[in-house]
């Protein structure tokens, strides 16, 4: 596994998340929307996807309708109430770590 | 392509193969996802098989895919083969219980007998013997007996149906021998009918029970008047016009009479005819609905009145005695014949004049002793006995007031029973028991409804195990909760609400006119009730399950015939036990409310508040009448 993998494998929940509560999406649309927005940084195994979403959806933090889309039904998921608070919690804890992280990299001790 | 794709997906999904609705779904969509992939792939300009190769490498390794997909939906699959189970478990003790809410056999067989009683239709049960109908209805209550309340009135019960000699008064007799009202009934019972299939032993065992009923009742003149009817059949032969008799044995009519003048000197006649059906109807204690009305009417019409046709005999027959003591010289002697009345009217009213049947004999009899006054020229008696006559002659003679109220607005009850009473009744009145009759339909049209639905349950279910046997493997699907809500909505709720508003608002259901002026009307109703409601569950429930066959990757929506006669058998239990939770208990609570309301039937005796208003009037004029005329010189 590389590097980067190692990286991005603990944030998939978070962007999901964070993706969904932007608006109601299907998996392959996720996955073009991570590609476009990450320039292809990260590079997922795409069923991988779909685990991680059923296991939101078992935690009640999305739900699951199905959707005609460009001629083709697709499953789409979007963010419950709960899921919702849980992702602006998520979010706001990636951005901290993130703030933390730059700062740790960035700076020098005295 | 589709094809390669769902070999691939069969094998990232073979881990939910314990749900084929879940995998069937997973799969469609995870095809969904290697499409659009193979698609950008073909799009950047590769050819089929290299996009495809690409699709699935990008989407990683089916066996590690498998694995996560059984982790993440371990806990819903759990839930779902529990919720399937509880399916399967409680589908038969779901359509029992459906079937056992919406038929009411008791309610089935009291309409089969109100309409066998009403005429209301030809329906074939009408043909059943009324017995057999009629049982069903008082079951419940006798089997609430026990001990010798309930082998009183099962005993009781052939009394109800037919004329034919029972040996229940001879138990009653025999069990209660100083009991004055068994006494009574066994005495009448044995008296005969026909004199000719008449034996020594029975005249010797009926005068025995005429001597002991004259001990322990030594007011009642009852016991006197029936030997002296056992004396006059052998004493007269009727002649061809009513009143006319041939003397066979001039020596029994001498005794019958004074047997009659004997009578004529006790307080009292007493039958117990109608205590009998009180004493029934007391131990039953029906419900306070609808049957328990016919119940009631039952048990009453079916009170055995023997002693009525005795009475007017007893009366032409003394009064031609009298006219032959007149002719033989003998006036002096005819004399307390042709003023039996005074007696022999008001000792009968003291105990039986509780039914209208009875108070119309005894004015009958008033009529006998006024002809007979008017014949042998006696006019101050005739003039007397028409004044006792008239309120009965102007009550005959009236029109009845409500010909076209009852006609247009009466239940099947009140048009049965109020014709003849000839009195005013309120329209308002007429109400409650109208909306009863519609409401005994409206429950048979349930019981229709339940009917039809265990038989397309029937067919599916044989249709689901043929799909079995010839190796298919239908399956449950678990619908969205919101699909469950609309068809909750769409397919029960509304069909319901649409049901209920039809029948009771007026001017859709048209349920302020009667039965038989309404039948178009009621008869779309009950169509509604038994057709379109599963007709429109069906619609609504097939919309949902190719939404979800839609989901599940099934061209159109279109299941596979073993699973959608599976699902629909499922949604039609659900609709049988439903519709049976909220459509019964409706109807029972407006059986309950109406007969609250109804003024008409709710009487403890008698059948209608009309009729026993009716008899009590006649009652108190016939005496007061009889009391004025005594005064008179």
């Amino acid at each position: 596994m590389s590097k980067k993998n190692e990286l991005t494998r603990g944030t998939v929940e978070t962007v999901i998340l964070k993706l969904l509560s932007e608006q109601a999406m299907y998996g392959y649309e996720m996955i073009k929307q991570v590609n476009r927005r990450t320039d292809g940084y990260f590079e997922w195994r795409e069923g991988s996807l779909y685990p991680c979403l059923h296991k939101l959806e078992s935690e009640g933090l999305v739900e699951a309708f199905w959707q005609e889309a460009g001629g083709k039904p697709r499953k789409y998921y979007a963010l419950t109430k709960k899921g919702a608070e849980a992702a602006a919690e998520r979010v706001a804890e990636a951005r901290a770590f993130c703030r933390s992280f730059s700062l740790l990299l960035t700076t020098a001790e005295a | 392509m589709k094809e390669q794709f769902q070999s691939f997906t069969q094998l990232c999904t073979r881990s939910l193969a314990d749900d084929p609705a879940l995998r069937l779904e997973v799969g469609h969509e995870l095809e969904g996802h290697l499409e659009d992939a193979c698609e950008e792939e073909r799009s950047e300009g590769k050819s089929e098989i290299e996009a495809e190769d690409q699709a699935k490498k990008r989407f990683g390794e089916p066996e590690e895919l498998a694995q996560s997909l059984l982790d993440a939906n371990r806990k819903k699959l759990k839930l779902r083969a529990r919720i399937r189970l509880a399916v399967k478990v409680a589908l038969i003790p779901a359509i029992l219980i459906g079937l056992a809410l919406c038929i009411d056999l008791r309610t089935l067989a009291g309409f089969a007998m109100l309409d066998d009683i009403s005429g209301f239709s030809n329906l074939p049960f009408a043909k059943i013997q009324q017995e057999k109908l009629f049982l069903p209805v008082i079951a419940h209550d006798l089997n609430r007996l026990s001990g010798k309340d309930r082998e009183f009135v099962r005993s009781y019960l052939p009394i109800l149906f037919s004329s034919e000699k029972s040996s229940w008064e001879k138990t009653c007799y025999e069990e209660n021998p100083e009991s004055p009202m068994f006494t009574a009934h066994y005495a009448l019972s044995l008296t005969p009918t026909d004199m000719n299939r008449w034996e020594e032993k029975e005249r010797t065992e009926c005068l025995r029970v005429l001597g002991r009923g004259r001990r322990i009742d030594p007011d009642n003149a009852l016991y006197d008047y029936l030997e002296a009817d056992l004396a006059l059949r052998t004493a007269l032969v009727a002649g061809e016009k009513d009143g006319e008799y041939e003397i066979k044995d001039r020596a029994a009519l001498d005794r019958s009479m004074k047997l009659y003048l004997a009578g004529l000197r006790k307080p009292f006649v007493r039958t117990y005819a109608m205590e009998l059906p009180f004493e029934v109807y007391r131990l039953l204690n029906p419900n306070n609905d609808y049957l328990g009305i016919l119940e009631r009417i039952n048990i009453y019409a079916s009170a055995p009145l023997r002693f009525p046709s005795r009475q007017r005999w007893l009366t032409r027959a003394s009064l031609f005695y009298a006219e032959t003591l007149r002719r033989e010289g003998k006036t002096a002697e005819a004399e307390p014949y042709f003023h039996a009345w005074r007696q022999f009217i008001p000792q009968m009213q003291k105990f039986d004049s509780k039914t209208l049947i009875e108070v119309l004999v005894h004015y009958n009899c008033i009529k006998i002793y006024r002809d007979s006054a008017e014949k042998r020229g006696d006019k101050a008696e005739a003039e007397k006995l028409a004044a006792i006559y008239a309120p009965m002659k102007h009550w005959k003679e009236r029109k009845d007031p409500n010909e076209v109220l009852l006609r247009k607005h009466a239940g099947l009850l009140a048009a049965l029973l109020l014709p003849a009473l000839r009195e005013e009744i309120p329209l308002k009145e007429l109400g409650p028991e109208r909306r009863l009759s519609y409401l005994v339909l409206d429950l048979a049209g349930l019981a229709a409804l339940s009917l039809l639905l265990a038989v397309c349950i029937l067919i599916l279910a044989a249709a689901v195990l043929a799909a079995r046997l010839a190796g298919h493997r239908p399956f449950l699907l678990l619908l969205p909760w919101k699909s469950y809500l609309r068809i909750l909505l769409w397919g029960i709720a509304v069909p319901i609400a649409a049901f209920l508003l039809y029948t009771h608002i007026d001017a859709l259901g048209g349920r302020d006119l009667a039965l038989s002026e309404n039948p178009l009307r009621h008869a779309a109703g009950l169509i509604g009730i038994v057709l379109v409601f599963p007709l429109v569950f069906k619609l609504v429930y097939r919309h949902e399950l190719k939404k979800q066959g839609k989901a599940l990757g099934f061209p159109k929506g279109r299941l596979p015939f073993a699973t959608a006669c599976l699902n629909m058998l499922c949604g039609f239990a659900a609709l049988l036990l439903v519709t049976g939770c909220v459509l019964r208990p409706l109807l029972a609570w407006e059986c309950r409310h109406n007969i609250e309301k109804d003024e008409l039937l709710d009487t403890d005796r008698g059948f209608t508040r009309v009729e026993v208003e009716t008899a009590n009037r006649f009652n108190a004029e016939l005496a007061d009448a009889i009391a004025a005329a005594d005064r008179k010189p």
